[in-house]
């Protein structure tokens, strides 16, 4: 049986290529993987069971008699240009994050640094715009407890800004380590996994604006309705 | 420390898309939402399949292409296709138990009033007083 596989160093010689670190140690695990990777993909498994019952929450209430016996509907309220944008801003940052991975790959460190701060950057956009539309919906008389539509939105949006927001902080911490050196060429999988993460994080996202903004409009919504 | 080479690492390293292959696959990801925006604002047939299936391609690349799932080691998607079944489980499992499916068979408020629902009475809502003989809906329970 395999010892314990050692935790990769930053910098370290050797013959490793899991996803393009030529100088970091290679892991013997029985899989033949890096554990990092693994873990961080069976993490994004635990946090889709995470959002699923948060989607089917939603799903469950969507057009339920009574669900709105006061507030505003979503056809009312919802901002679909608005929102439309904040679709396209995170779908760019994962276009910035797989750059930023990609770039890490080939050794460009400095193209890295642009990349991962663009991607943050678009995540802090994005972070705004979903603050500027809770803030919106409040004073629109849409709070946290309005309705059954209010609740599971806000929570499950809500999560994602909270994911979104640890995301931002990763990156750049990421870019912190990039422009400080202690990540480079050989050990970029640890980019790698964090744009992992991003992208899980995007995802959701795709699936959030389906679900609850483009089709999420109830049978008994009056304005769409009549 | 001596390294080691690991045991499978077929789909590890070598093989990356080139960076143009990033652009297109942002910008077909970028074309789809579009069209979805669009197709939101067509009302005169319900489009929800098509959007979620516009969704679901979306998801798809994002996966496959940017969280390079398609070049990787096979592990990975087992892992991540098991999630996506047991998740797909759980959303039908909450809507069934909580009455999620059939919603759509509930006709508009506007033929029985603005807000009340046509049969169901509101939850906590006190009885109504009777109004010119109109008998009060008995309560459900």
């Amino acid at each position: 049986m395999a010892h314990a596989p050692a935790l990769d160093h930053a910098g370290s010689h050797g013959g490793g290529h899991e996803s393009g670190g030529h100088g970091e140690h290679t892991m013997h695990t029985s899989t033949g993987m890096d554990m990092r990777k693994l873990l961080m993909w069976t993490f994004l498994a635990s946090d889709c069971m995470f959002f699923g019952p948060l989607i089917g929450n939603y799903l469950a209430h969507r057009g339920r008699p009574g669900a709105i016996l006061n507030g505003p509907y979503p056809s009312q309220i919802f901002d679909i240009p608005f929102t439309s944008v904040s679709s396209f801003v995170l779908l760019m940052s994962s276009v910035f994050v797989v750059m930023a991975v990609a770039s890490s790959q080939r050794g460009d460190m400095r193209a890295t640094k642009a990349w991962l701060l663009g991607t943050a950057g678009l995540g802090l956009l994005f972070l705004g715009g979903q603050f500027y539309e809770f803030t919106t919906f409040v004073h629109e008389g849409l709070g946290l407890t309005t309705n059954l539509f209010a609740s599971p939105f806000f929570v499950l949006t809500g999560f994602h800004g909270a994911h979104v927001t640890v995301g931002v902080l990763w990156l750049l911490g990421m870019a912190w380590g990039v422009f400080s050196g202690k990540i480079t060429k050989a050990n970029a999988l640890t980019i790698e996994i964090a744009g992992l993460y991003w992208h899980f994080v995007d995802i959701v996202w795709i699936v959030i604006f389906t679900v609850i903004y483009l089709t999420g409009n109830p049978p008994t919504d009056p304005m769409i309705h009549g | 420390m001596q390294t080691v080479a690991p045991l499978h690492d077929e789909h590890e390293g070598p093989h990356h898309p080139s960076t143009s292959f990033y652009v297109k696959v942002g910008a077909a990801l970028f074309a789809v939402t579009a069209i979805e925006v669009a197709l939101f604002y067509v009302h005169a047939v319900d489009l929800t399949i098509v959007l979620y299936a516009l969704s679901a391609i979306k998801f798809a690349a994002v996966v496959a292409y940017f969280m390079h799932l398609w070049f990787d080691n096979k592990l990975f998607t087992v892992f991540f296709v098991a999630s996506m079944i047991l998740a797909a489980s759980v959303i039908t499992a909450v809507m069934a138990l909580m009455g999620g499916f059939g919603h759509g068979s509930v006709p508009p408020p506007g033929s029985g009033g603005a807000h009340a629902p046509a049969a169901a009475p509101a939850q906590g809502a006190p009885p109504a007083p009777a109004a010119g003989g109109a008998a009060t809906p008995a309560a459900a329970h």
